[in-house]
């Protein structure tokens, strides 16, 4: 056995090499804390690293979200908890009112309250959040949800008809709010002049106390609304839907005959639209003005028929000739509704009592809303620890997949430290023996 | 017989000088590369006969040989070939690895960015900082895969250049070897028995043997101490005297794929498939094996992302209430065909990416493949072959209109019962310019340059399409229904600002399985590329040691045989410096009895 010179030195240098390299890259994972510094140091681990941490991430993200959720459903709590004061203070001047020793003038002063707590809850009604939106104004967040009407001089909703849900876990979405339809529109009501659908608005419920005590007592007149949301218009041009026609027929028999026939930008120009036909309708004779018995509104994003007359005589039915109108507008063909008139006797109080049993109905409705709030909140406190469960238990798989045991890693380091120096000194030692020394 | 001592003593100094002369040019050449120790045969004169027997005439140098081995070269030849294969791909392929490892450059955090902005939208669809957030994070997003796409490029051509230097380098060899052939021959036949140009052989081994860093050779002795050289499965580099030219040529379908050609009868022979071993094998392995799947990877999580997360932004509707717009460019949904240049018909064939939006080509996404695809006419049928396993999908071709002579290609049949649809993407064929030929090819490339089109199109922050403008009915939170009860579909013409259904869809989208057959979110598609390109590294890596080791092996085995020991030398130094003393002591014995005579005749 022979050993060449040359390879016998490059031997001693590959011994070197290996060693360095080894100590090397055990110094990149102790500096860096790293188990895997490449993918191909473990392919399975690197790829369960870019999982976990985009699970990690994203749960992370859906704690934002819950937070922010959070936020808004505690802006709303308030809200609804300042709006369950002013109606019991409503309901404790009601009781007051039904009181028959006070007179006229004490009720006045009543009424005088009612009415500011009316603007204090439209107040509340328009709260906005942090970001400047309307908080019960539904998907269309950037108008206040109550405005007033001044053709009628009620607080109307004009928000959005849904409300938004935000993602707090993987399979879990949460409503950030209600809408104020929900909340202060679709109140049940006995009262002579609910809707249609035996609903009121509170607003509807607080004026007609403010008027009762104001010693103002009107018939209900025929009303219809329809259930669709028409604030962008309707096109009813040659190139959209098509001109429609419909007949509104009133208090027993005078007929109006609209048709539609151009584009409507928005709710304002239909109404605007009808009414103009209204007062010049080719029924009962060209040109008859029925703009007295009949009229078009818009309620908020809606469209509402009013007989102008109040009371049993007066009626309203809507039927369809052609086009699509009563579908667009949430109609149904024949749909009528006939006014109410005053009971006899004890307006007063029929009237208080009805604003009553409306107003435990709209207390109802605000404790509804609560308690949905109140587990909403409670569901995103659930979801919120089990995120945090998940991440932590995902951050200790992360730890383990990709993190460096240091104790090994130091007293590998040390081993090859020492290898490496016994390569050195080995080097050092054969490549110092050589005849030529001793010739 | 003083003539006699003169005669020997002489001939032993000339063999001891030019032993020594062999010991000094083997210590000089200790650390020559490729140097194979040299050693003197000495051998008695022939005798002379005299009265009293066979009288001996000293010695001669018989001949100066090297240490040599066949079989020990040959198998240092083949693990260096082995070696410089793996190590080459094991080189390249690291540093794909590297990148793909880099969290500043990787795609994941990219990913997750992007949709985290997604999410914040959702959370607050009319809050422009947010959605300004969510265009930004789509700008760094596409910038990545456009980085990305830009890194893999630039590997492809370090591997061009790379072939175009090694082809250089195997041409030089093979001239050299060829010209070595001539002198070794010369030399050969000028000298006499067994006695060959040592130095000149080592040399030439020394050329085989970076030759076969290179590539895989075969070498076989021929007459007069020449060697012809055999590269691929046969074809020959160097015979004898002539070498051959090999060079570099684009493909045919793909100009920016290098090929290896070599020139046999005034024509280039295409021998890309049957280079095996070396590093040209190993740099051309790495690009089919490593760089081109990964990059076609990574232009389908590109084209996925885009195809699916367009398909549902279109269908939303943005803050002004307006239909939503494609949110990422995609050059036109364009997908790259080149036309063989053999083919001799002479018609147009396009392709583009399907839209997910259409409920015939919904799965458009999961049915995305990275690979390439070939589109042929066989005089009658279309086929389309998968290029990465040769899978054929059958297709029928149906005229868009009667008499446009335009025809769309759709899925018939497969050869892979798993293929039940074309592969995300629309071929048609015009036929206006002229009619296709038996036999005419061309290449789809549907996902191999994706991920450096991508963009994003969208500008103003307003025109994100954040809600889906649903009409609900609120007493009910669905749909309003008809007289008849069935829901109507109604979208609300105007801005809904609040209204964050479609961007909660969006987000919705990080957690598709949409990818790979509907296996694989985005971020999944991605973590599998760099799963595959660690494994990959990852076995590279160990064959790489594995051939190191035998390479180490075989050099020991050579070094053993051939190398120069320095102590050996310095022994047989020593060794020859006595007996040329010895001999030398001789003519001084013959000179004293030269003076012994003398003094007797005086």
């Amino acid at each position: 056995m022979r050993i060449s010179t040359a390879w016998s030195h490059q031997l001693g240098v590959n011994a070197m090499l290996t060693q360095q390299t080894k100590l090397s890259k055990t110094q990149m994972q102790l500096s860096t804390g790293l188990k895997n510094l490449m993918p191909s140091d473990d392919p399975a681990a690197a790829a369960r690293v870019l999982d976990l941490q985009e699970a990690i991430d994203k749960t992370q993200q859906y704690q934002d979200n819950i937070f922010t959720t959070r936020a808004r459903l505690n802006i709303e709590e308030t809200a609804l908890d300042t709006s369950e004061n002013i109606l019991f203070r409503v309901k404790e001047l009601t009781i007051q009112a039904q009181n028959d020793t006070l007179n006229a003038s004490d009720r006045v002063a009543i009424k005088q309250e009612v009415d500011q707590m009316i603007e204090q809850l439209a107040g509340v009604a328009n709260t906005k959040n942090a970001n400047g939106e309307f908080i019960f104004s539904g998907d269309l967040s950037s108008v206040p949800a109550f405005v007033l009407n001044p053709e009628t001089g009620t607080y109307v909703y004009q928000g959005g008809m849904h409300q938004r849900a935000l993602q707090i876990g993987p399979e879990r979405q949460v409503a950030d709010g209600d809408t104020g339809f929900k909340v202060f529109e679709n109140i049940p009501s006995v009262s002579l002049d609910q809707n249609e659908d035996g609903k009121r608005s509170i607003f509807n419920t607080l004026k007609a106390l403010s008027e009762s005590l104001n010693g103002e007592f009107n018939a209900v007149p025929a009303a219809i609304t329809g259930t669709r949301f028409l604030r962008y218009g309707l096109d009813y041009s040659a190139t959209g839907n098509g001109p429609t026609t419909f007949n509104l027929v009133t208090d027993g028999g005078v007929t109006a005959e609209i048709t539609l026939n151009s584009q409507f930008s928005d709710l304002e120009s239909i109404v605007t639209e009808i009414n103009a036909q209204i007062a010049n309708n080719p029924l009962p004779v060209a040109g008859s003005d029925l703009s007295g018995s009949i009229q078009a509104r818009s309620n908020g994003n809606r469209i509402e028929f009013v007989s102008k007359t109040a009371g049993s005589g007066s009626s309203i039915q809507i039927d369809s000739i052609s086009g699509s109108f009563l579908q667009d507008a949430g109609f149904t063909d024949g749909q009528s509704h006939v006014g109410v008139d005053l009971p006899a006797d004890n307006v007063f109080h029929k009237q208080l009592d009805d604003v009553l049993t409306d107003l435990d109905s709209a207390l109802d409705s605000f404790l509804h809303a609560r308690t949905s709030v109140g587990a909403r909140l409670r569901a995103l406190d659930d979801q919120e620890s089990l995120n945090d469960k998940f991440v932590i238990d995902a951050q200790e798989a992360l730890s383990k997949t990709q993190d460096l045991d240091y104790a090994e890693a130091i007293s590998r380091f040390n081993l090859q430290q020492i290898s490496l120096q016994a390569a050195q000194q080995a080097f050092a030692k054969v490549q110092n023996l050589s005849l030529f020394n001793y010739l | 017989m003083a003539g006699g001592i003169l005669g020997i003593a002489t001939s032993g100094l000339m063999a001891f000088q030019r032993s020594l002369d062999t010991t000094s040019h083997n210590i000089v050449n200790a650390n020559t590369e490729g140097y194979s120790r040299q050693s003197v045969d000495l051998a008695t004169r022939p005798s002379q006969y005299s009265v009293a027997g066979f009288l001996g005439q000293g010695v001669d140098v018989s001949n100066i040989k090297r240490s040599y081995d066949q079989f020990v070269s040959n198998q240092l030849r083949v693990s260096t070939s082995s070696f410089g294969d793996v190590d080459r791909y094991h080189r390249l392929a690291s540093q794909v690895d590297a990148m793909m490892a880099d969290a500043s450059t990787g795609m994941a955090p990219a990913i997750k960015h992007f949709f985290n902005a997604v999410n914040d939208v959702a959370d607050d669809p009319s809050s422009i900082p947010a959605r300004q957030v969510m265009l930004s994070e789509a700008e760094n997003l596409t910038q990545r895969f456009t980085t990305l796409n830009e890194q893999f490029e630039q590997f492809r051509s370090q591997v061009n250049s790379d072939i175009g230097i090694m082809v250089d380098d195997i041409n030089s060899y093979a001239a050299s070897i060829a010209d070595l052939n001539v002198r070794i021959s010369a030399d050969t036949g000028q000298a006499v028995g067994t006695r060959e140009p040592n130095d000149l052989l080592d040399k030439r081994d020394a050329l085989l043997n970076k030759l076969a860093e290179l590539v895989d050779i075969s070498v076989v002795p021929e007459q007069n101490g020449m060697v012809s050289v055999f590269i691929g499965q046969g074809q020959s580099l160097v015979l004898n005297a002539n070498a051959f030219e090999v060079s570099a040529v684009p493909s045919l379908l793909d100009p920016g794929k290098q090929g290896i050609a070599i020139k046999m009868a005034g024509k280039n022979l295409d021998i890309t498939a049957r280079i095996s071993g070396g590093a040209l094998s190993g740099t051309l392995r790495f690009r089919d094996e490593v760089l081109d799947p990964a990059q076609q990877k990574l232009g389908q999580v590109a084209a996925g992302l885009a195809m699916e997360f367009n398909a549902v932004h279109e269908s939303g509707y943005d803050l002004e209430g307006k239909p939503g717009a494609a949110f990422f460019t995609f050059s036109g949904a364009q997908v790259p065909v080149f036309a063989s240049p053999s083919n001799t018909g002479n018609a147009i064939v396009t392709a583009q990416f399907q839209n997910p939006n259409d409920p015939l080509t919904s799965d458009a996404a999961k049915n995305l493949d990275f690979s390439d695809f070939q589109l042929a006419f066989d005089g009658s049928n279309y086929t389309l072959t998968r290029l990465r396993d040769n899978q054929v999908i059958n297709l029928a071709a149906v005229e868009t209109a009667p008499g446009s002579n335009v025809y769309n290609l759709s899925f018939a049949s497969s050869s892979d019962p798993k293929i039940t649809a074309l592969p995300g993407i629309a071929i048609s064929v015009d036929l206006n310019a002229g009619a296709i030929q038996a036999g005419d090819q061309f290449l789809a490339r549907p996902t191999y340059n994706a991920a450096n089109k991508i963009g994003v199109n969208i500008v103003d922050p307003s025109k994100i399409a954040a809600a889906t403008n649903l009409e609900i009915d609120p007493a009910t939170g669905k749909p309003p229904v008809d007289a008849s009860g069935n829901p109507i579909i109604n979208i609300i013409g105007g801005p809904m600002p609040g209204d964050n259904r479609n961007a909660l869809l969006l987000a919705g989208l990080e957690n598709k399985l949409g990818l790979l057959g509907g296996n694989a979110t985005f971020n999944d598609a991605y973590g599998r590329i760099v799963t595959s390109v660690g494994t990959l590294t990852r076995s590279a890596e160990l064959g790489a040691s594995t051939q190191e080791a035998l390479l180490n092996q075989a050099k020991e085995a050579r070094e053993n045989l051939a190398g120069v020991n320095l102590d050996e030398e310095a022994a047989n130094l020593v060794k020859f410096q006595q007996s040329y003393q010895a001999a030398a002591q001789l003519i001084s014995v013959t000179n004293a009895l030269f003076d012994t005579l003398i003094g007797v005749v005086r």
